[in-house]
């Protein structure tokens, strides 16, 4: 399997603060029943009550719940916002990036994070990223590195 | 040998990310460390050494396992930060 499916890419999305970005970069996991809507609104209560670890890295969010909260197929897709949004982590903030994980895995996957490890240590991640024209040649660019 | 628990709120996700790096830490050191990972949930059980987690969480528990050395890692991606903090708990 693929690491991530173009058709769980957006780029350059609109958002009015942190809850709405959550909101938008979970839609087309939501769209296409990777998740229910209990899902993503249980990331936003998780970052509500123990604050907001999920921007683990500078820039980059990993907006993500447990699989009992409304997992229901496997998937990352990742959404880049047009404005950077402040999530509250004062380390990390401005978020950009948000990958979004369902996993219906109660442990995980560890190859899956293991390849989004090796994918935020290449020094071109965000210029290839903020580069792509389209979900697909983002997506192209992320499968070939995830490969390696 | 050194064990220790890697924890979110979710118990995958940003904890399986960490459990990478910290793999690659403890590996690139020769530290001998088990490394596990698990829910917040799941941390009472835990009879090992050092709990590791991204800071907010790390506060968390802090203030609920009293006796176990708790780590707050503020930047995943940052391996310096990890061996930084986790060195001084590894020799003692």
């Amino acid at each position: 399997m693929a690491f991530i499916q173009a058709e769980l890419i957006q780029l350059n999305v609109q958002a009015d603060n942190w809850k709405d970005a959550i909101l938008k970069a979970g839609q087309p996991l939501l769209n296409q029943q990777y998740v229910t809507k209990d899902y993503l609104n249980e990331v936003i209560k998780i970052a509500e009550e123990t604050g907001p670890y999920i921007v683990f890295t500078p820039h980059v969010a990993l907006s993500h719940a447990k699989t009992e909260d409304g997992a229901l197929k496997d998937g990352i897709g990742l959404t880049t916002l047009k404005q950077p949004l402040a999530f509250g982590n004062k380390d990390n903030d401005p978020v950009k990036y948000i990958f979004t994980l369902s996993s219906t895995q109660p442990n995980g996957h560890l190859d899956q994070m293991a390849q989004l490890v090796n994918l935020l240590s290449k020094k071109d991640f965000f210029e290839q990223i903020d580069q792509a024209a389209n979900p697909a040649v983002a997506a192209d660019y992320l499968n070939q590195i995830a490969k390696e | 040998m050194k064990k220790a628990v890697i924890t979110c709120r979710a118990g995958m996700g940003t904890s399986t990310m960490l459990t990478v790096q910290v793999k690659n830490v403890a590996q690139k050191n020769n530290w001998d460390l088990e490394v596990d990972h698990a829910s917040v949930d799941g941390i009472g059980s835990f009879q090992g050494d050092i709990i590791i987690a991204l800071s907010d969480v790390a506060d968390d528990i802090r203030a609920k396992e009293k006796n176990k050395a708790v780590v707050g890692i503020k930047n995943m991606m940052d391996q310096q930060e990890i061996e930084d903090k986790l060195t001084p708990l590894m020799k003692e």
